[in-house]
């Protein structure tokens, strides 16, 4: 066999060995059954019940709350969707709202980014203002549109400072401890950041970033060091439709047993994924009836495992659980 | 005496048609195009409310158009507007002006 020859065969596998491994890597098979339509509610409207542009979404112990961002208010609901309550009205004073976006809570307190006011608000589950956190601008501790926020066990807030292009990693009373993320700036690089909207926090504190933009997931520990990124080739701001890409990843969560879910928001799905970035399993698809989603923002999980979805474009909350 | 009428409904003319103009409120409403992420669409939101003599916006995702209220009696120059639109990212696929007299 000539060299020649040699150097074909040796090139051919080559490209078949990348190929392979590129099929493997960026498009993966669902490793899990899925998960299956349980109930919805809500509908267009701002009477209780009803909703206008809902965004970010909380489940804790029997309650689901939602951030009603066009009606500037937060709804609770019990896990069946029965109406509870509301509280907030648009304004930029204390206990009022002006665009609340993604939600979280912690040691019994809601935790609210608020898109307009350019603060975290923080509130008892019946509605009484705390405080607020932040304020308008680029500098340490300010904020410019936050999309979404994470509460450390230590009271530690991370934000993401969507028109800022970082994750401010913020003490429990706003004081500035560092940053993720180039002010202003925004890249596809590692520790870039293209428009974050949203923040969760894995069982260990590390920190799971939507990076919604740069159709990715970027995770970093505490004290800031990037761990690793997820979404299409690379994670290099390459949407696509496949499982593991995303186009538009705008909500993220972990559950109770670590494992990540994304709302993939033009992709009309829910993404599971482990803490390390493998796919495991999609659901969704675009339309409005049951288990059908269109353009969601945001995902929960309650302690069992059951996932609740902020159907945006639909007005409504849909739940599903796991098909055992 | 017919005199003093005339000049008393002539001054209540004017007088109307100042308080008339005085209370008007501009209404700018502006098609969009690409507007269908929140996130997206509140940043438009938030450099529109900016813009000077802005009373209030409105964002219709579903339909793609805002509606920019100013504030009364006052005049919103439209290029501020085009610009607002511009540095949110979005382009502007129409822009008409309707005066809306209050009562």
């Amino acid at each position: 066999m000539t060299y020649r020859n040699r150097y074909l065969i040796g090139a051919v596998i080559l490209l078949a060995s990348i190929g392979w491994i590129s099929l493997w890597l960026w498009f993966p098979a669902p490793k899990e059954p899925g998960y299956r339509f349980m109930n919805a509610w809500g509908s267009p409207g701002n009477t209780p019940g009803e909703f206008h542009e809902p965004i970010g979404i909380a489940v804790v112990h029997d309650k689901v709350f939602v951030s009603d961002a066009g009606n500037n208010r937060i709804q609770v609901f019990d896990k069946n969707g029965g109406f509870l309550r509301q509280f907030g009205r648009g304004g930029s004073g204390v206990g009022e709202l002006d665009r609340p976006m993604h939600i979280v809570v912690h040691n019994e307190k809601l935790y609210v980014a608020e898109y307009l006011n350019d603060r975290v608000q923080i509130f008892t589950f019946d509605g009484e203002s705390l405080g607020v956190v932040g304020s308008s601008g680029s500098g340490s501790g300010q904020l410019d549109a936050p999309g979404g926020v994470a509460v450390a066990a230590d009271g530690r807030l991370y934000v993401a400072d969507f028109y800022n292009h970082r994750v401010q990693f913020l003490s429990p009373g706003g004081e500035f401890i560092r940053q993720v993320g180039t002010t202003g700036d925004k890249g596809i690089r590692a520790g870039l950041f293209n428009y974050p909207t949203d923040v969760a926090l894995l069982p260990n504190g590390d920190v799971v970033i939507a990076d919604a933009y740069n159709d990715r997931i970027q995770v970093f520990s505490p004290d800031g060091t990037f761990l690793r990124k997820w979404g299409g080739p690379l994670a290099t701001n390459i949407p696509g439709r496949y499982h593991g890409w995303f186009r538009t990843a705008t909500g993220v969560a972990v559950g109770p047993d670590g494992n990540v879910f994304v709302a993939d928001f033009y992709n009309h799905r829910i993404q599971k994924f482990t803490s390390k970035g493998q796919f495991l399993v999609a659901f969704g698809s675009q339309g409005n009836g049951p288990g059908q989603l269109e353009r969601p923002t945001d995902v929960a999980l309650d302690d069992e495992g059951k996932v609740f979805v902020v159907d945006f474009g639909n007005n409504r909350i849909q739940e599903f659980a796991p098909i055992r | 005496m017919l005199r003093d009428v005339i000049k008393v409904m002539v001054v209540m003319a004017v007088v109307s048609l100042i308080a008339g103009s005085a209370m008007a409120q501009t209404k700018h409403v502006i098609g969009v195009d690409g507007m269908s992420c929140p996130f997206c669409a509140y940043g438009l939101e938030k450099k529109l409310k900016k813009v000077k003599d802005v009373e209030s916006v409105t964002i219709d995702l579903n339909e793609g158009e805002v509606v920019v209220i100013a504030k009364a009696g006052a005049t919103i120059k439209e290029e501020s507007l085009r610009k607002a639109v511009h540095d949110a990212g979005f382009t502007v696929s129409s822009l008409k002006q309707i005066e809306d007299r209050s009562e």
